[in-house]
This record gives C-alpha cells, structure tokens and sequence, in this order.
C-alpha cells in the first residue's frame, strides 16, 4: 500500500472514531450513512474501477439487498443478522446473472444494460405491492437486536456494527483486488481484455466473479441501509444513487479501493453539509463534481500529485 | 376486441411521435459524436420549463413557448460539446473511451436537474395546452394537443430527415458520422458540426418538452423515464441510425400501447427496457444500426 | 514548400517519431521509406494535421502550421489521402466528390466535378454506385479524383499501392506523375520501394523514427548499405539483411 494509501486510511481511521468519543446524533447519522455509502462505492470499484466493467446499474443491486433484507425480516420474520446475508445473497445471485451476458458487452452497451436492469428493478419496487409496498415502500420491520436502548447509546451501537461491517468488508475487497491473483485478473481484464486471455486468464470466470462480489457487496451495504435507516423505497434505485456512487468514486479515484472510500465519506458529507445551506445544492454540487473530475482530475482525490 | 386493437393502435402511434422526437434526436448525437446522451432528458425538463415561462410567466402565446424552447436548448445544447465533451476529447487523446463519456453526461444530467431544482423548485407546474379539444374518431378519442404532438414531430423530423439529405451541411453531418477523419480532409471542420449536431439533437427534445408540458406538467425530473426509454428505442433501432430510431419509436410505442391489453399498465415500461437487454444480448446493432465495433 | 523540421510526434505518451525532417519543393515528388513501425504514417499524418506534434516546426510556404487542424491545413491547399477507408463507403461516387468540394462554392462545384469527370472517365457513370462497391483499385483513383476537385498544390498520400494489384499500382503512379507535371506536389509514404523509387525526385528513409538517409532515387541505389537494410536485396553469400527494428 502506497503512502499516501496508508495516510488516508490513518486520517479515515481517526474521523470513524470522532462520532464515538464526540456522540451528536446528527454527526452519527451522517457518519452512519456515509459509511454505507463508503461500502457502497467500494463495491462499484471492485467492478468499474478494478475490473473494467463500467456499470450504472448498482442502485439496483443496492435496492435488491435492501429491499431482500426488509422483506425477508418482515414477511418471514428472519433475523435482520441474517436478513444482511439474504439482502446481499439476492444482490450476488441477480449480480452473477447479470455477468452472463455482460460476457458479450463492452463500454457503453454493458453500461446501458446494466441502467436497464437498475429500471427494471425499480419498476418492480415500484409496483409489486405485495412485496415491496408500491411506492410508499416497506417500513415495519425490526432492525438489529440485542443493541443498547437508549436513543443516543443506541444509535452509537448501530454506528460501530455498520462501521465493523463496512471496513471488514472494505478490507475483504482490498484483499481480493490487490493481493490475490484475482485482482491481478481482474486488472489485466481492464487493460486489455484480449491480451489477457492469450496470457490463459479465464477471463469469464474472473469477471464472473467481479460481477458477484461486486453486487454482492452492493446489497449488502443495502441491507445495512435497510436496517438503519428502516424505510425502503423505489428510490433507492433510481438514478440519484447511480449518480451519487459513480460521482464519489470520480471523486475518490477510479480503481484503488481506498480512494472511493474517501470520496464516498467526503463527497457524503459534503453533500449532507450543503442541506444546511439549502437541500436543493447538493445534488448539483455531485454533478459538477463528476464532470470536472472526469475531465480535469482522472484518478480523482487518490491520483492528486501523483505524476500522470 | 377489434375496436379495443384500434384504440389502442392509434394511441401508440400518437405517442409514437414524442419517442420519436426524443429517440432520433438521441440516436443522431450518438451517430456523429459518439456520445450517450444521459442529460437528453433534461433537455426535454427544459423545453418545457422554458414553456412555462413564456406561456405562464410572459403571457406570450402558446407557440411561442414552443418557439422559445425550441431556440433555448438548442443555445444550451451549444454549450455542451466545447465546454464538456472537447475538453475531455483532449484529455483522452482520441482514444475511444466510450463509458467516461457517459459517466460525463450523467453528471450533466445530475447538474441539469438538480439546478432546475434548485432554481424553479420542485412543483408540478402546469402549462395550459397549446391548443384545445378533442378529436373524436368513433373507436377512440384523442386530444388535439396530442395531435399537435404527432404534427410537430412529423414536420420536424422530416425537416431533418431533409436536411441530412439535401443540404450540404447535411452532408457533412452524415460525412461524420461515418468517417470523421475524411471529413476533416474534405474541409469540414469537426467541432463546429458536433456543436451543431448536438444542439440540434437536444432542440428536438426541447420542443417535445414544451409540446408534452400540458400533459406531463413540468418538473426538474419529468424528462429522465424517457431518456431511459429512448435508450431502449435507440438500441432496438440501432444507436446511431436515426431512421432506425424512428422506426423503433412507433414499434415500441404501439407495442406498449398494445400490451395494455394483456398486462396491467404500470408493467408497460417494462416492454422497453426487455427489448433493449434482448436487443444487447442478441443484436446489439439494432434493427438497422451500424457494426457495435465503432 | 512543406517543412518539417525535427518533428517529434505519436500517440499518447508513446513517441514514435523521434526527430524527423524532410524537405518537399515546389513541384516535386518525395518519397518517405523505411521499416515498419519506423513512423512513416505517423509523420504524415502530423504533418496534416492528424495529430499534434510534441516538438519541431512544420511550415507550409513558410507559414508555421504545426498544431492546426486537418481542415485547416485543407484550406491551404493540401490533400491527404489515407492508407485505407479513406473513401465515405456508405456513399455513391457522387457524394464523396461533392464533399471533395465541400469548400468551393456551388458554381465551382460543378466546374471542378465536370474536370474531374474529364480526367477519369470510368466516374462518369457511375455517379450512383456506392464507393464501397468498387475495387480495390477504383477506390484508390476515386480518392485521389476527389482530392482533386479543390485543386490542391500539395498531396499527402499514405501508402496508394497498399492492397492494389500491380496493375493498378502501374496506374495510379502514372496518373500520379501526369498530375505531378502539371505542378501538383506529393509527399508518398511507401512500403512499395520499386513504385516510389521510380518516379520521386527525392526520398528519405525513416528508421525508428527519426531520418536514416535521404538522397535522390539514384544515389540511394548506389550505396550497398542501404540497398541492403532498406531496399530488401541482400548481397548473395551475406546473411539476408535483417531489417533493424523487427
């Protein structure tokens, strides 16, 4: 791990203890939610970033996790511990499904299908009301058990499960990318697809499996949502969250992991920071965001003084 | 039953003529420019916020609005090419990136909307209709907005279709989308034609956005379902052949306007967004499109 | 009337031209040679306009031009013609010689298609067909037809013998050196070193981009090195030449 890697993850370690030692309910609402999102846009980097495979679909594994999370707890009563596992298990099973024709696409046509897929999803939120509530979505169903209950304690509990969760999942992910010959896999298979198959690297089995821990990881971090927030609704699908994901990635760095973490914490915090100055900025602010990173700041926060 | 056929055939082919507005002006920016237009629905939120202010605000008349969201996106729609999609054309060096262009056009998309938000804030704002009444035609009724929808989209699209065909700028447009290097050898310069390209594409959305205002009212996110619509349509015509975007339009519209006989209606988007992975998994050139290798 | 002087170009970071220079007079016809991957395309195509240069001084006429654009360097009088696809496929003969003279005004238009027509019969006819549908070989003269209708003082072309067969070849180079007498100047990238050796008035061989050797068709013959290394003969009981760069 690079210096500045090290620097970053020591500055993030510091900040996720603050909510702990400073409790303000409204510093650990924030703190909570960004590190779902920080989870989130790890998961899409895994793919995007790492594997090459751009896709604006993981509001739908999103959704698939929370929505299979809440379900699950409400209608069979299973235990939102398990409800994680069921949320992500949904995601990674529609996640590998996805990967089988992804097989084919390249570039924008794999992204298109994958925002298809996200819609479709939403659609079927939107509308299957038995299962998932309509469009007021799902909202009784009992979060974790066994934490403390008084408000402030209670939400400082929730805080760190989310944060254990996030960062052994994090970590899991960084293991996989850069020291395993998957993530060697999964590079070659960004850079040059073609090559990497006349070195003999299966790359449909590898991008199988970035499709799978990818969406996998994206669901569960919607099962955490579910839990915490305990409100699920069809936006969770829809385009505010691909935009969101995608922008903090941007930000954060394309394809190190770390740097998408970051982004994922600053761009959130920035973005709950501007509801104060008036709800209707933040979302511009992430659209400026990703259309001068993109352009001006390629490998965003995690490339900054970095030569080329 | 065969009543309900032709209700409902003539339904979709009304609302075949707004898809087509949309779709073909999409389909042609991808077909010179190589881009996704993620923001094109915003451009259509546009057209029909510019209506407003001309119908409702200036208490000009109703064509003006059209008028003035005609000209008001296509000037916005000029914007975009030098001051987004140039810059990051220089930073790629020309090599084809095709998902970073998307990523950028959905932050345009998410800046567009969310400052639409932030401007005229997030009521439903109504617009009255350009013109009044109903046509009815025994087995069915239809607005006359409606018609003026189908009308407009004809007129325009036809003048476009001519215009690619006949004028000489037209030629050139068509030159590069085939071979921009060529093009540039011929004399035509490049980034004036993907300026104008791009701002001709968006201007059809825009004046399909002051024609649908009546009836969708006006909202920063009215225009995004159809942007994801119209990547369906573009795809089954083929991305990049507007004559195939056209056609696909009315192969979807009447198709979802048909499928309300079988499937409740809210399913109908559905019918889309199925075409289009089919479309992905089997033929990804569409109907009519060029070769994906592009 | 074209210059370039040190130029280094390429795509990306990667360099491939390192420092080349060449010298095309009025009216003359000069020939780029060298191995492959040695920058011959590369340096055309920075010449016109294709690609930025990194470094070095491109002047048309005197007129510093590096770094403009393709249609810029068009309007001064330059026409390129490309290795491959540089026709619009999909469009009739017709078409591409109107956007040949996309810059000249209506009546000229007309004017310049008639003369072109006059000097390439076989067009005549077949206005409606489209380009992609002819040979090889008619796809070659239909660009060069189309390069003409601006009358430019100075063409670039890239390789015009690829893929022809050698009758073709013999035809293109004749109406090539018809053109060149009557004043028009070409810079010919080749790979066909007989076709450009006969007709040039000067060539320089590029060699991992940057200049090997330039001389006159005959002067180059008369050195055994580079016949050797660049003109493909070897020399009976040596080891056949190992191009460098391979």
């Amino acid at each position: 791990m690079t210096a500045r890697a090290r620097l970053a993850l020591a500055a993030v370690g510091v900040a996720a203890l603050l909510p702990v030692l400073l409790p303000h309910p409204f510093v650990l609402t924030i703190a909570t939610q960004a590190a779902i999102w920080a989870l989130l846009a790890a998961s899409w980097d895994l793919l995007s970033g790492y594997t090459g495979q751009i896709s604006f679909g993981h509001a739908g594994f999103f959704a698939l996790g929370a929505y299979g999370a809440a379900v699950s707890t409400k209608h069979a009563d299973v235990s939102p511990w398990l409800g994680l596992l069921v949320g992500a298990g949904v995601a990674a099973a529609i996640g590998l499904l996805t990967g089988f024709p992804a097989l084919r696409l390249r570039g924008h046509y794999l992204a298109l299908v994958t925002l298809g897929l996200a819609e479709i999803i939403r659609l079927v939120a939107q509308n299957w009301l038995d299962l998932t509530g309509g469009p007021f979505g799902i909202h009784d169903f009992r979060s974790f058990p066994g934490l403390p209950a008084g408000a402030l304690v209670h939400r400082q509990a929730m805080y760190v499960v989310v944060v254990v969760i996030v960062v052994v999942s994090v970590a899991i992910m960084y293991h996989v990318c850069e020291r395993t010959s998957a993530g060697q896999a999964f590079r070659a298979i960004r850079e040059d697809e073609v090559l990497a198959q006349t070195l003999g690297i299966d790359t449909t089995r590898y991008k199988l499996l970035a499709f799978t821990l990818s969406s996998g990881f994206a669901g569960l971090a919607g099962g955490l949502y579910a839990y915490y927030v305990q409100l699920v609704s069809p936006v969770v699908a829809g385009a505010a969250t691909t935009s969101l994901v995608i922008g903090m990635v941007v930000f954060g760095g394309l394809g190190t992991l770390w740097g998408p973490v970051l982004g994922a914490l600053l761009l959130y915090g920035v973005y709950e920071g501007l509801r104060f100055v008036g709800v209707v900025y933040n979302l511009v602010a992430v659209g400026l965001v990703i259309m001068v990173f993109v352009i001006f700041v390629p490998r965003g926060l995690a490339g900054l003084g970095r030569s080329a | 039953m065969l009543e309900s056929l032709l209700e409902f055939l003539i339904q979709g082919v009304v609302l075949g003529g707004l898809y087509a507005l949309f779709a073909v002006g999409l389909s042609l920016i991808f077909g010179v420019l190589d881009v996704i237009n993620v923001a094109h629905g915003e451009f259509f939120a546009v057209g029909g916020y510019l209506a407003f202010t001309a119908v409702v605000l200036l208490h000009l008349p109703g064509a003006a609005g059209v008028l003035g969201a005609a000209v008001g996106t296509f000037l916005l729609g000029l914007c975009v090419y030098p001051l987004l999609i140039a810059p990051l054309k220089r930073r790629l060096g020309g090599r084809p990136q095709g998902p970073l262009y998307l990523v950028l056009t959905l932050g345009l998309s998410t800046f567009l909307q969310s400052s639409l938000l932030a401007i005229a804030g997030g009521d439903y704002l109504r617009v009255p209709p350009q013109v009044s009444g109903i046509l009815d035609l025994g087995v069915t009724a239809v607005s006359h907005q409606r018609l003026l929808v189908l009308g407009v989209a004809a007129g325009m699209l036809t003048a476009l279709f001519a215009f690619l065909r006949f004028h000489p700028v037209g030629l050139a447009v068509r030159a590069v989308a085939l071979n921009p290097d060529a093009a540039q050898a011929m004399g035509i310069n490049l980034p004036r034609i993907f300026s104008l390209t791009l701002a001709l594409g968006v201007a059809l959305a825009g004046v399909g956005g002051a024609l649908m205002a009546p009836l969708f009212n006006v909202y920063p996110a009215v225009g995004f379902p159809l942007t994801i619509k119209a990547f369906a349509i573009t795809i089954l015509g083929g991305m990049g052949n507007p004559v195939g975007a056209l056609v696909a339009s009315f192969l979807v519209s009447i198709a979802e306007s048909l499928s309300v006989m079988v499937i409740p209606s809210q399913w109908q988007s559905l019918i889309a967004f199925a075409v289009m992975i089919v479309m992905l998994l089997v033929r990804p050139r569409g109907l009519l499109g060029r070769a994906v290798s592009r | 009337m074209l210059e370039l002087e040190e130029v280094r170009s390429g795509y990306g970071k990667l360099e491939i031209v390192q420092a080349a220079s060449l010298r095309v007079p009025d009216g003359a016809i000069v020939g780029i040679i060298g191995p492959n991957g040695a920058g011959k395309s590369t340096l055309l195509k920075t010449a016109f306009g294709y690609l930025p240069p990194f470094a070095g001084r491109i002047a048309l006429d005197g007129q510093a031009i590096a770094g403009r654009r393709p249609d810029q360097i068009m309007r001064l009088g330059v026409g390129y013609l490309a290795q491959a696809g540089g026709l619009f496929a999909e469009m009739t003969v017709y078409d591409n010689l109107v956007l040949g003279g996309y810059t000249v005004s209506r009546a000229d238009k007309r004017r310049a298609i008639d003369a072109v027509y006059a000097r390439f019969p076989l067009f005549r006819d077949r206005g409606r067909q489209l380009a992609g549908a002819l040979s090889g070989g008619e796809q070659r003269l239909l660009a060069i037809a189309r390069a003409l209708i601006v009358r430019p003082r100075l063409l670039l072309l890239d390789e015009p013998s690829a893929a022809l067969a050698p009758r073709f070849i013999d035809l293109i180079y004749a109406t090539l050196v018809a053109l060149n007498r009557d004043g028009l100047a070409m810079l010919i990238v080749e790979q066909n070193v007989e076709a450009i050796l006969a007709v040039a008035h000067r060539v320089f061989v590029l060699d991992l981009g940057r200049n090997a050797f330039d001389g006159t068709p005959a002067e180059l013959r008369a050195s055994d090195r580079i016949r050797r290394l660049y003109l493909g003969e070897d020399e009976g009981e040596d080891e056949p030449a190992e191009e460098p760069g391979r």
